[in-house]
């Protein structure tokens, strides 16, 4: 009888530890996985954007809604891109624009030049929650250096909540030393 | 064979049990497997975090740089290991606004503990020699960016331990001219 208690009891611990353990490390599993898959997505999007506004040759390409309203938070931007040939010749400008699409929680970065329907690229896997910039011009009031600010969270699918904020600093712009619009 | 287990069934007169020490033997091992698993298990998590914190380290460190770069020649001071607070009030950066301070900045990642990143920059002035030497020395200053945070873990005996992880970013910048 005795043996018989001593067994059921070893055996409920066993059972109860390792439905824990199971269950935990389940939790575990699925929490690195998350985290390491917003990582990458906060990663991949972070440096795109800080490799293209770094090289921003000027605020104006910023398009008007964005630029006219400085130190406000906004999901969306669009800026035209200027590039040259190898004989400094100005090739077709190209439209880009960033947009976070809230349902699929994605940033979409639309790519068109002129006259033909644009190109589109989805960054975060559907892990971004929220996608914020805010630029620091104020074409009344100009100072340096000109910054834009990045604020990137994800969906926290077990606690697995990833949140980054960056500056970024269009070195053309703040190298010119005077922007185009005060010169 | 199955006749032979029943027939050794019969003669102990005992219907198909387990002993004490089987059960007991059987439960260390399965003990046993379960630590090993469960090791594995914190340990991707623990790179996990790991990664964050790296990630975070890296955009920080990546910040200043940027900010040193769009800076005047002439504000970047020949700093040792200056803090957050150093560089921000001698290069006039807003904290509230432009960039944020890092050092003692707590980090929290879902239900992990927060992490304490602390940022430094060095800057030497340097001067270098191109074209292969025949040129004017120019000055240039060499600036180093280092995020540095701690790390706790387990030692072999079990005892919680902290250790020092750091990134470093190098540029280097020189006076813009004509």
């Amino acid at each position: 009888m005795v043996e018989m208690l001593v067994v059921v009891v070893l055996v409920a611990i066993v059972l109860s530890a390792s439905y824990q353990i199971f269950f935990s490390s389940y939790f575990f599993v699925r929490s690195s996985e998350e985290k390491l898959q917003n990582v990458h997505a906060v990663s991949v999007l972070l440096e795109g954007l800080r490799y293209e506004l770094s090289s921003l040759p000027d605020i104006n390409n910023l398009k008007d809604d964005f630029s006219n309203n400085p130190m406000n938070w906004v999901s969306e931007f669009a800026y035209e891109k200027q590039a040259y040939d190898e004989k400094g010749q100005q090739k077709t400008p190209t439209d880009i624009s960033y947009k976070h699409d809230s349902q699929k929680n994605e940033v979409v970065k639309s790519i068109g030049t002129h006259g033909q329907a644009p190109t589109t690229q989805t960054f975060g896997r559907g892990r971004i929650s929220s996608f914020q910039v805010l630029h620091n011009y104020d074409a009344k009031d100009p100072k340096y250096p000109v910054y834009i600010r990045v604020m990137i969270d994800t969906i926290s699918d077990q606690k697995a909540k990833v949140h980054v904020e960056a500056t970024i600093y269009p070195r053309l712009i703040n190298r010119n030393l005077v922007l185009k619009t005060a010169m | 064979m199955l006749d032979y287990f029943y027939a050794y069934n019969k003669k102990r007169k005992t219907v198909g049990a387990f002993t004490m020490l089987e059960i007991i033997v059987a439960v260390t091992i399965l003990s046993l497997a379960f630590v090993g698993i469960m090791t594995h298990i914190l340990t991707t998590q623990k790179g996990a975090q790991a990664t964050i914190e790296e990630l975070k380290a890296i955009a920080s460190a990546a910040d200043m740089i940027d900010r040193i770069k769009n800076s005047d020649y002439e504000k970047v001071k020949e700093w040792d290991k200056a803090n957050d607070n150093t560089v921000f009030a001698d290069l006039k950066i807003d904290e509230k606004k432009e960039m944020q301070k890092v050092d003692d900045y707590e980090s929290s990642v879902g239900t992990m503990q927060g992490t304490k990143f602390k940022r430094t920059v060095t800057v030497k002035e340097i001067e270098e020699k191109f074209n292969d030497g025949s040129s004017e020395p120019m000055k240039m200053k060499k600036v180093l960016v280092e995020v540095a945070w701690k790390v706790s873990s387990k030692d072999e005996k079990n005892n919680m331990v902290s250790r020092d992880v750091k990134i470093k970013l190098y540029t280097l910048i020189r006076k813009l001219v004509n």
